[in-house]
């Protein structure tokens, strides 16, 4: 008995007291939603920091967040979790918050812009009359649309973040 | 020394030690396996109220906000915007109000934490490295567990008889689900 108590008490001993030695910490780039969010944004890899207002933290596994610009609506980016940070506490929601995370790119080509309108007119095929969300998400759309014919890269990037770290500001 | 008694042994003080690592992923597992029906982590409640229809957007400042959650007993407030330009949406303690300028509906949300299964979904969910590590440790007793539990009782109750056809049928019964509804 005791050496299977013995063995317990060892093994939680070994446990909490395993920290692993931390990492040098790279530069960290601040970065603004203007920057992030155009066309032209070339990210190079690293952590970079971004400050914004919390608008939504999933209220099922608090896993993902949305940040954005609270005087344009438009600008907002999706923060997930990484191992760093289990899960984001809900009561986030309308305070401004400072995130330094890695970013991963989504390319948005014409591809996927006509496969979101066909998505799109598939919905609504379901309703008898267009709503005007039905346009505006057509006029998004158009809007992507026009955006990639622009960009010389052939796609525009859409960024989401992996946070390692947050705090309030 | 006798094997079967170091099974015994060994299948009685992990499934003691254990006990609590074994409550917290049954009770969160039956309330994340829901997680369509029901959130497991919250108690959401929403209720609807009206203010004066046709607000213009210029028209909502701090103390025109004041005033709206007054109408719902609300006295501070975190902070607002507008997602949409007729959608004001005001952050509070514990909550948001969204309000359509144009009719003037307005809904309350108020957000409180589940009593129990918000810490034991959190733990579920794996919320850092010494949990993965005590959790990686808990699956390999459970899987030694289920070993183990084999060889407790010799003879007919045992491996011989019952034992195997209860295993295979355990065993079964996943497979067809995967087969034929997965």
């Amino acid at each position: 008995m005791k050496k299977t108590l013995f063995l317990f008490v060892a093994f939680a001993f070994v446990l909490f007291s395993c920290k692993q030695a931390e990492k040098p910490v790279d530069e960290i780039k601040k970065v603004s939603f203007d920057e992030l969010l155009s066309d032209n944004f070339e990210y190079k890899g690293g952590q970079v920091e971004l400050e914004g207002m919390v608008l939504h933290v999933c209220a099922h596994s608090g896993k993902k967040m949305f940040i954005g610009n609270p005087d344009n609506p438009e600008q907002k980016i999706q923060i997930l979790v990484s191992d760093k940070i289990s899960s984001f506490p809900k009561d986030l929601e309308g305070t401004k918050v400072s995130v330094v995370g890695t970013l991963e790119e989504e390319k948005l080509d014409m591809e996927y812009a006509n496969k979101l309108e066909e998505e799109i007119k598939a919905e609504s095929k379901d309703n008898t009359e267009h709503s005007c969300e039905f346009e505006e998400s057509m006029k998004k759309v158009e809007n992507l649309k026009q955006r990639i014919q622009n960009s010389p890269k052939g796609y525009v990037p859409k960024f989401t973040m992996k946070a390692i770290s947050f705090k309030k500001v | 020394m006798n094997l079967y008694k170091l099974n015994r042994t060994l299948h009685r003080d992990l499934g003691y030690f254990f006990i609590g690592m074994t409550l917290i992923y049954a009770i969160s597992g039956i309330a994340i396996n829901h997680i369509k029906d029901w959130n497991p982590n919250y108690i959401i409640r929403k209720e609807a109220f009206q203010i004066s229809a046709n607000l213009s957007r210029e028209q909502i400042d701090k103390q025109k906000v004041s005033e709206i959650l007054s109408s719902v007993n609300v006295d501070s407030y975190k902070s607002f915007y507008f997602p949409k330009n007729n959608i004001l949406k005001i952050f509070i303690d514990g909550g948001s109000v969204t309000c359509e300028l144009n009719t003037g509906y307005c809904e309350i949300e108020t957000i409180k934490r589940r009593p129990l299964f918000f810490h034991l979904n959190k733990m579920h969910y794996n919320p850092g490295k010494t949990w993965t590590y005590f959790s990686d440790f808990y699956c390999v007793a459970l899987a030694f567990l289920a070993i183990s539990g084999l060889f407790i009782i010799k003879g007919k109750n045992g491996l011989k008889w019952r034992g195997t056809i209860l295993g295979i049928i355990g065993i079964i019964i996943p497979i067809l689900i995967l087969l034929l509804y997965l």
